[in-house]
């Protein structure tokens, strides 16, 4: 397990993808707000974090997973005694970690251009969350790929699975003046929970974090039960 | 001889389609099996099967060990790698898949056996055909297996390169690997294989050592015998 997930965190590292979703985007998007809305600028770092993870862990991966499918590695990889579960779980991890150095990095980015304060304790506390999250997200990420026969439609169904998630949290807009259905939709949406752990890191409110963690927790049992029961080796 | 697989009346529909129509196929410790046939004639069907990787319909199919992937090396028809992988890297994590760790001087020595040292930093998908060939069965053989699955090894290969496989295909019997590959080259499969199974729209029409089926169906070579089979 440990060499899959070095390897995979190597290749990770280098991927193109990589750089201009989730650092290049949000980078454009703390020095747009910090030109254009300056006063508020501090309090979309949040947001900026966890949908540059967001990206990372769905889109971008789901990506990679459904290019290895279309090769026929994973036809290979299922003649090989590895279990797909040791598989799943040790490049899933790589990933999850990478998109917290994404996190690391935007933080850092944020916290130079909007001269904010920073204690370790952001750190310490956002880390499991982001974790927690980023393996959920690429647990349904693989079941996503598994959806779809090729790189448009992927880019359809993970648009239309993402967008909603996005627009139904407090990302960008207050969900207190939304729709009651758009209310009871975020109650449930796991990246609103998500947001609201990083949130709550940084405002160190330990009982929303710990809900957050737990609820996420809850996803990413679901999610790798998921990616592991609909996991498809090839297109045949 | 021992034997290693034993698939008896294996069938495989897609749809309505009948691709494999209850065959029979014995490998033995130590020999050389080739599988030939016209596209679209259940080889790949069947190696997959035998292999694990699709389900069969119907038939059954004994391994000479509980944990058969472990023993198994193989290649597939398409030599796929993990993209993004350098031609090290890959080795190195089908390894991993086998359960091994490879120091850098093993990985060197394989490497260097077949001829692809120069390119170990290259990534995977970017080598040559032959070259991806010579990899894939660099990854078939990493775990020493008793049993080695090579689907088409020599298609698209220039006459050097299906030479290079031949004698690859040779060394393995020399160390007591038995191989079952397929082939549409009857040339290669005369020079190499101790047994040859003809496949047609699903069925075996033939099994038998080269030489004897010859002489059986009396013709003078085997691609003739091969016409002969699959009209």
């Amino acid at each position: 397990m440990k060499t899959v997930f070095v390897l995979n965190l190597k290749s990770s590292i280098k991927d193109m993808y990589l750089l201009f979703w989730s650092i290049l985007m949000p980078f454009a998007a703390i020095i747009a707000l910090r030109i254009f809305l300056p006063s508020y600028a501090g309090d979309y770092v949040e947001g900026i974090i966890a949908v540059s993870v967001f990206f990372y862990s769905f889109m971008t991966t789901a990506f990679i997973a459904l290019s290895q499918r279309k090769r026929g590695v994973y036809n290979l990889l299922h003649a090989t005694p590895m279990p797909l579960w040791k598989y799943i779980i040790s490049i899933s991890s790589s990933w999850a970690i990478v998109a917290i150095i994404l996190s690391y990095i935007v933080l850092l980015f944020a916290i130079v251009i909007n001269q904010l304060n920073f204690s370790f304790k952001i750190l310490l506390y956002m880390t499991p969350i982001i974790l927690i999250a980023s393996l959920s997200f690429v647990f349904f990420s693989f079941f996503i790929s598994s959806l779809v026969k090729n790189e448009g439609h992927l880019s359809m169904t993970a648009n239309v699975l993402m967008i909603p998630m996005l627009l139904c949290s407090n990302a960008f807009f207050t969900m207190e003046k939304a729709p009651n259905l758009i209310q009871y939709i975020s109650i449930v949406n796991p990246f609103e929970w998500f947001l609201n752990g990083i949130k709550s890191a940084f405002l160190n409110n330990f009982s929303i974090w710990g809900e957050s963690l737990l609820f996420l927790l809850g996803c990413l049992a679901v999610t790798l039960i998921i990616s592991l029961k609909t996991f498809k080796y090839s297109d045949q | 001889m021992k034997k290693l697989i034993s698939a008896n009346q294996l069938t495989k529909n897609y749809k309505a389609r009948c691709v494999v129509d209850h065959i029979n196929i014995d490998i033995k410790e130590g020999e050389i099996v080739a599988i030939v046939g016209t596209n679209g004639a259940g080889k790949t069907t069947t190696i997959s099967m035998l292999l694990g990787i699709i389900p069969q319909d119907s038939g059954t199919i004994e391994y000479w060990t509980s944990d058969y992937k472990k023993e198994i090396g193989t290649q597939l028809q398409s030599t796929p790698f993990f993209e993004g992988y350098s031609v090290e890297d890959n080795v190195k994590l089908f390894a991993a898949f086998y359960g091994i760790s490879l120091t850098k001087n093993e990985i060197d020595e394989k490497l260097t056996a077949f001829d692809l040292l120069q390119v170990k930093k290259t990534p995977a998908i970017k080598l040559s055909l032959g070259q991806q060939k010579r990899l894939a069965i660099i990854v078939t053989t990493l775990h020493h297996p008793k049993l080695v699955i090579l689907d088409e090894p020599s298609a698209g290969l220039d006459p050097r390169g299906q030479r290079d496989i031949q004698q690859i295909i040779k060394r393995l019997k020399d160390s007591r690997v038995a191989v079952l590959f397929s082939s549409h080259d009857m040339l290669e499969v005369m020079n190499v294989a101790d047994r040859v199974l003809i496949m047609h729209h699903g069925k075996i029409m033939a099994n038998g050592s080269p030489d004897g089926l010859m002489e059986h169906y009396q013709t003078q070579n085997l691609e003739e015998l091969f016409f002969e089979l699959t009209m």
